[in-house]
């Protein structure tokens, strides 16, 4: 009897203990995200410019109505839905065809990998700036080099029907390293031998691929293409340097039209709303994503 | 066709496979060298030496997952060196199985023939015999994760089994198995050489699986073969110390010695115990060797008397080793040990003083130098 209870209340002493090992990090999760999150929900309902913090009234969902009718944030929004799509998925293929050409046994493999990284260590914002640079219509080393092809030159980034997608490319160009690093490592640990059966029962290179690699790589596939969506969503830099989102509104993604909302025009609660509403799109896009790929997988 | 007729010429008709010369080398370390093997229809050809010795190296050749540095391989009298495996018609079960980890059991059996572009009825129908013929009916809805060893085992075979190669290469298929299940799985590999009367290659380090289920052994040692020949012949005519220690467990006493010879008589002289030889098996072993000899006697061929009798020895008992069906006796004296396989009911106790005598048939003289066999006392008389 006294045993037991003496048990019990060791193993109640246990529970309590391991609960206040969790205390630091609530406390931090506490300050650093769920604080914030309130009081940024809290400014949404009061009219605040950055540059009155004191002077807010409450207007209620007046910044949401006014948000959701804003024909500019539709089309930043639609701009950033063009550019995720294009930037990911143009990242993902890519990055899958590179890995699967660096999957085998190739001399200088781990250079070629430490090259590969280059372009995803680099500064945001140099990259920016290169690109810019590269891209310069009398200056720049890809309108000269066509120019010596006898092509045409195009001011890429100044044209509104092509700046939106080049500033994709661009990013394309600093992410795909990402996607071949991740989804390498991940055709790496893959076992050996249900590829050498596949092969032996008489599969071709094309039928290995369909029904072994692909299905196999699909856990590490679905986990780059999440943090790429993430990251893609919320690019800000890059797009900042060569266009400011120009010209014109061509490249003003979501993003962009945040800061410029809260930073330029001082209208700290409309901006707060968007980001809430950005944020929010993301979340809705990687828990679909994450119930229909990562976690569809454990139902087959 | 032509090209077939030679080979045919050259091997005879009932040759499955023929390895001719194969050597194999990664890097400096030669894992086959120069191996060549005949196997006939129907054969249960099992592949046996320690861990390292190239059984492996060798099978996956034959399947054509490894390329040869020279030599070549026929299967069905045809040449197949250059072959990619996929065109070989080879079955293969793995060590640690392959299944394919995101398909269920159904859609393993069934990836041979999906992928050879099958009707969907087709498939379903031949999958269904397969699953019959390895009893897994029942589990065509689960995964590889849900199976049981045996099951998965069999669901290996199964994949095999389904598009009816002309030869099965199975490679430790019973390593990662427990016990019990290993000698279930002993006797389901049999049944199923005998349903569909396959020619089986199968490779293992396991002297007990190899002796049970081959209908010939390839003894294997450094990349080369020891002796090839039906687990009988292994067993009682081991080509040489080798093969001698590593087949029946324990193995076989191996007592170094010299020839000897004691007024008119030649005896074995093993330091401190001598053995009687007759004068034929005397002159003999005289006549073929001036180095030292080993005699190889099988624990089994060790005769224990409790009394003095004509042409025993006196020896002690240092350790007992009761096994349940089996007792092994430690004998010693002060130059040798020699262990000696009892019924389990003897009565017997450590440092007891006994008396030895070993089968006449059972006694192997090796060259102590080279290893090889001069003879067995059975096939000498």
């Amino acid at each position: 009897m006294l045993k037991n209870l003496i048990k019990n209340l060791v193993s109640r002493a246990k529970l309590r203990f391991e609960h206040y090992l969790l205390l630091p990090a609530i406390i931090v999760l506490l300050l650093l995200a769920i604080y914030p999150l309130i009081c940024a929900l809290n400014t949404t309902l009061y009219n605040v410019f950055l540059t009155k913090p004191i002077e807010r009234t409450f207007i209620g969902l007046q910044n949401y109505i006014y948000v959701v009718q804003d024909s500019r944030f539709v089309s930043g929004l639609s701009r950033s839905l063009y550019f995720v799509i294009l930037a990911v998925g143009g990242s993902f293929i890519l990055g899958l065809g590179i890995s699967l050409l660096l999957h085998r046994e190739i001399r200088g493999k781990s250079v070629i990998r430490t090259c590969l990284i280059i372009p995803m260590v680099m500064t945001p914002v140099i990259v920016g700036y290169t690109f810019m640079f590269m891209l310069d219509p009398s200056l720049g080393v890809v309108n000269l080099s066509l120019k010596f092809l006898g092509q045409p030159g195009h001011p890429f980034l100044g044209d509104p029907s092509t700046a939106l997608t080049t500033t994709a490319l661009v990013d394309i160009w600093q992410w795909t390293p990402f996607v071949v690093l991740v989804l390498l490592a991940a055709l790496e640990s893959l076992p050996q031998a249900p590829f050498e059966a596949a092969k032996i029962e008489g599969a071709s290179r094309w039928q290995v691929f369909r029904h072994l690699t692909l299905p196999l790589l699909k856990p590490a596939a679905a986990i780059v293409i999440l943090i790429r969506l993430m990251d893609a969503f919320r690019v800000f830099d890059t797009i900042y340097i060569m266009t400011q989102g120009g010209p014109g509104l061509a490249s003003e993604t979501l993003p962009i039209y945040i800061w410029r909302s809260g930073f330029s025009w001082f209208h700290t609660s409309r901006s707060t709303v968007m980001g809430l509403i950005m944020l929010f799109i993301i979340m809705v896009t990687c828990w679909i994503f994450f119930r229909k790929v990562v976690a569809g997988r454990e139902g087959t | 066709m032509l090209k077939s007729l030679k080979t045919i010429e050259k091997f005879g008709l009932v040759m499955k496979a023929v390895i001719e010369n194969v050597t194999k080398k990664f890097g400096k370390v030669v894992a086959v060298n120069n191996v060549s093997l005949k196997i006939e229809s129907g054969e249960f050809v099992v592949l046996l030496g320690p861990s390292g010795c190239g059984k492996t190296t060798l099978l996956r050749m034959i399947a054509g997952l490894e390329k040869l540095d020279s030599g070549d391989i026929y299967l069905d009298n045809r040449k197949v060196t250059d072959l990619e495996p996929k065109d070989r018609n080879v079955g293969m079960v793995f060590q640690n199985l392959a299944l394919f980890p995101h398909m269920t059991v159904f859609d393993n059996i069934a990836f041979p023939l999906k992928i050879r572009g099958i009707a969907e009825g087709e498939i379903r129908k031949k999958v269904r015999e397969v699953a019959e013929i390895i009893k897994v009916q029942h589990l065509l809805d689960r995964g590889p994760k849900e199976l049981s060893g045996g099951e998965a085992q069999r669901v290996a075979l199964g994949r095999t089994l389904v598009r009816d190669p002309s030869i099965f290469l199975l490679d430790e298929p019973l390593a990662n198995v427990d016990a019990l299940l290993r000698i279930y799985m002993r006797r389901e590999f049999q049944r199923l050489h005998r349903t569909i009367k396959g020619t089986f290659i199968y490779v293992t380090h396991d002297q007990v699986e190899a002796m049970s289920l081959g209908s010939k052994i390839v003894v294997m040692r450094n990349g080369s073969v020891e002796q090839f020949g039906s687990p009988a012949e292994v067993f009682n005519h081991p080509a040489n110390m080798f093969v001698g220690g590593f087949i029946g467990s324990p193995p076989m006493n191996m007592l170094e010695g010299t020839l000897a010879q004691e007024g008119k008589n030649w005896v074995f002289d093993i330091g401190g115990f001598t053995y009687p030889l007759t004068k034929r098996l005397g002159e003999y072993l005289n006549e073929r060797t001036s180095y030292k000899i080993v005699m190889g006697i099988r624990p089994e061929d060790v005769i224990l008397f409790r009394k003095r009798n004509p042409d025993t020895v006196e020896i002690k008992v240092d350790t007992l080793e009761h096994l349940g069906s089996d007792l092994y006796a430690g004998l010693s004296t002060k130059d040798i040990t020699v262990i000696s396989r009892l019924k389990p009911y003897e009565k017997i106790t450590v440092g007891e003083k006994v008396w030895i005598q070993f089968r006449e048939g059972g006694i192997h003289f090796f060259d102590k130098k080279s290893g090889t066999r001069l003879l067995n006392v059975e096939e000498f008389d």
